[in-house]
């Protein structure tokens, strides 16, 4: 089953957004709108605007405020991918050339600057001080993610909890605070705003390991970029960290990589194997797993409705992810 | 002149702070607060009906704003780049950009200044409208080149002026910004918007063209200054001084 299946029913209101989307990036010049449109175009799940519409309809929902709020996450997220491609040096994402590739790294510098200055803009039509409160804040966290993650780039002596601050910064976070502005847009209490906010953080944890994990068991086709690119650029995921804990593979992999010239995807195959064969994919998806059950008992005290329904339905499909 | 010149210098040490990341500053260059568009914001804003405090908040923010604009600008498309792909230096550079954007919205939401956000917002999308056109090199003369360059470097300061219903501040800030941008061009006292966007100095009629073009700038200037409110003293001082140096 796919993870669109889970809530095939919000197909209107997602259409809506998409539309929005298409709308906001319409920038005055063809070089900014082509690419944004291109990036747009090029897909994704939106999971932050379902999110965002998931959480929305546990209460009063207020279309005009949902749509404004998950168009701005998403509009952050994508800025936030075309700066990691420049990062990078990206070819592909998703399967399409990345606006890095296709123009150059300062196309890619003012499209992702045009789309969150979008994104503020739009926001901004919102006066509630708790949204942005809580989104500047985790913009904030995001861009400190990204900075961690290339100062951990190539450190061996990590440890598994600078793994999880890294990407609750990188990934989680984003989750979580569309998980929150649902639900504060909606009216929910104190209470249930935190939980949804757990939810979140639980969910995107999980959603990160498994992107981890998955870099090392897909197909490049089911990637849309190389199997074991994380490793090629030094970043270290829960694989690497729990196939390290084996002191033979630690030294290879700090080996191969004193000369990081030399490094290139096919000298990774032998890694790959070697990262399933040490068990390390099973204690991944294990670490996951635990995140997972977190996210589906954080909400058990939240009303039966058809939203949390799908809330735990995405759960349980985020657990059984395999590309 | 002392009090304005110290307590500059107090905010410009706030804007480091603000900015200040250990990691960062081991890879890239600490990001430059240009003196002349710290004195402008700060003038704009002295006389305004504004507390102390708001009126720092409005002045550091915008600052980031300008601060990552700068350093995303120093992103290009480089020569230097390695075998393993980009260097560290234009990664952090990315980085730094977007943290220093971050932080002018967590600033502003802290004080509940949705429509401050908003108004920087609109800059940024202008200033991004605008060097795409520029890097492109999409002018048909001069004097159209000049133009795009004028909004590049007057936009977050007009519509800060616009925001605090300071309408007649918008001409001389637009003069005063390009003038600054010329004559740094012109005598090559640091990197420029025109540098940035591989527009060459060396070429004979575009230098010629700016020599008048910086004469005929520094008239309207006077002449802009002169029609100014007194309440703006500071900036007409200053204004004066900066002609009169060009002068000589």
């Amino acid at each position: 089953m796919k993870l669109a299946k889970t809530y095939s029913y919000l197909k209107k209101e997602l259409h809506i957004i998409e539309k929005a989307l298409g709308t906001v990036i319409q920038a005055e010049h063809p070089v900014l709108r082509t690419a944004s449109t291109q990036l747009l175009k090029a897909g994704g799940k939106r999971i932050r605007p379902v999110f965002v519409l998931l959480t929305g309809k546990l209460g009063h929902f207020n279309v005009e405020q949902i749509k404004t709020i998950a168009v701005s996450l998403e509009l952050i997220h994508m800025a936030t991918l075309v700066h990691d491609d420049v990062i990078d040096d990206a070819e592909l994402r998703r399967g399409h050339p990345t606006i890095k590739h296709q123009y150059d790294n300062r196309v890619a510098m003012y499209t992702g600057d045009y789309m969150l200055a979008r994104a503020l803009e739009s926001i901004t039509s919102i006066k509630d001080p708790a949204i942005h409160n809580s989104l500047s804040k985790a913009l904030v966290e995001v861009c400190i993610g990204e900075i961690e993650q290339m100062k951990y780039k190539y450190d061996w002596n990590q440890n598994l909890r600078t793994y999880l601050r890294r990407i609750k910064r990188k990934t989680a976070l984003l989750i979580a605070t569309s998980c929150q502005l649902g639900a504060l847009s909606a009216g929910l209490n104190q209470s249930e705003v935190r939980k949804l906010y757990k939810y979140g953080y639980y969910i995107g944890m999980s959603y990160q390991i498994i992107d981890d994990i998955l870099d090392f068991t897909s197909t490049p086709k089911e990637l849309g970029k190389p199997a074991g690119n994380d490793l090629c650029q030094g970043n270290i995921t829960l694989p690497v960290l729990f196939a390290m804990r084996d002191e033979t593979f630690k030294k290879q992999l700090k080996n191969l990589f004193e000369d990081k010239d030399k490094i290139t995807l096919n000298n990774m195959d032998y890694y790959i194997e070697k990262i399933k064969d040490l068990g390390a994919i099973e204690a991944s998806y294990y670490v996951s797993e635990l995140y997972l059950n977190k996210a589906l008992n954080i909400i058990q005290d939240i009303p039966e409705s058809t939203s949390k329904r799908t809330l735990e339905n995405i759960a349980h499909y985020i657990g059984k992810r395999r590309s | 002149m002392h009090n304005i010149s110290s307590e500059l210098e107090k905010i410009k040490t706030d804007i480091e702070d603000e900015v200040h990341y250990k990691y960062l500053e081991k890879y890239i260059q600490k990001p430059k607060i240009e003196q002349e568009k710290l004195f402008l914001i700060y003038s704009i804003l002295l006389n305004h009906n504004i507390s102390f405090s708001k009126k720092n908040n409005y002045i550091i923010t915008t600052m980031l704003v300008q601060l990552a604009l700068d350093t995303h600008d120093l992103v290009n498309n480089d020569e230097t780049v390695d075998q393993s792909g980009v260097t560290i230096e234009q990664q952090l550079n990315v980085l730094a950009g977007d943290y220093y954007s971050s932080l002018y919205y967590l600033f502003l939401s802290k004080i509940e200044e949705q429509r401050l956000i908003h108004t920087l917002a609109v800059a940024i999308r202008e200033i991004n409208e605008a060097k795409i056109k520029l890097y492109y090199h999409e002018f048909k003369s001069f004097e159209e080149l000049l133009d795009i360059v004028k909004k590049i470097e007057s936009t977050l300061y007009t519509h800060i002026a616009l925001f605090i219903d300071e309408s007649t501040l918008v001409p001389f800030i637009e003069e005063w910004l390009l003038l600054i941008t010329l004559s740094k061009l012109k005598y090559k006292k640091e990197p420029t918007i025109f540098d940035k966007m591989y527009i060459s100095s060396n070429d004979t009629d575009f230098m010629n063209f700016i020599d008048t073009q910086m004469e005929q700038q520094m008239r309207q200037l006077r002449e802009i200054t002169s029609q100014l409110p007194e309440r703006y003293i500071s900036l007409k001082n200053h204004s004066e001084i900066f002609l009169n140096k060009l002068v000589k």
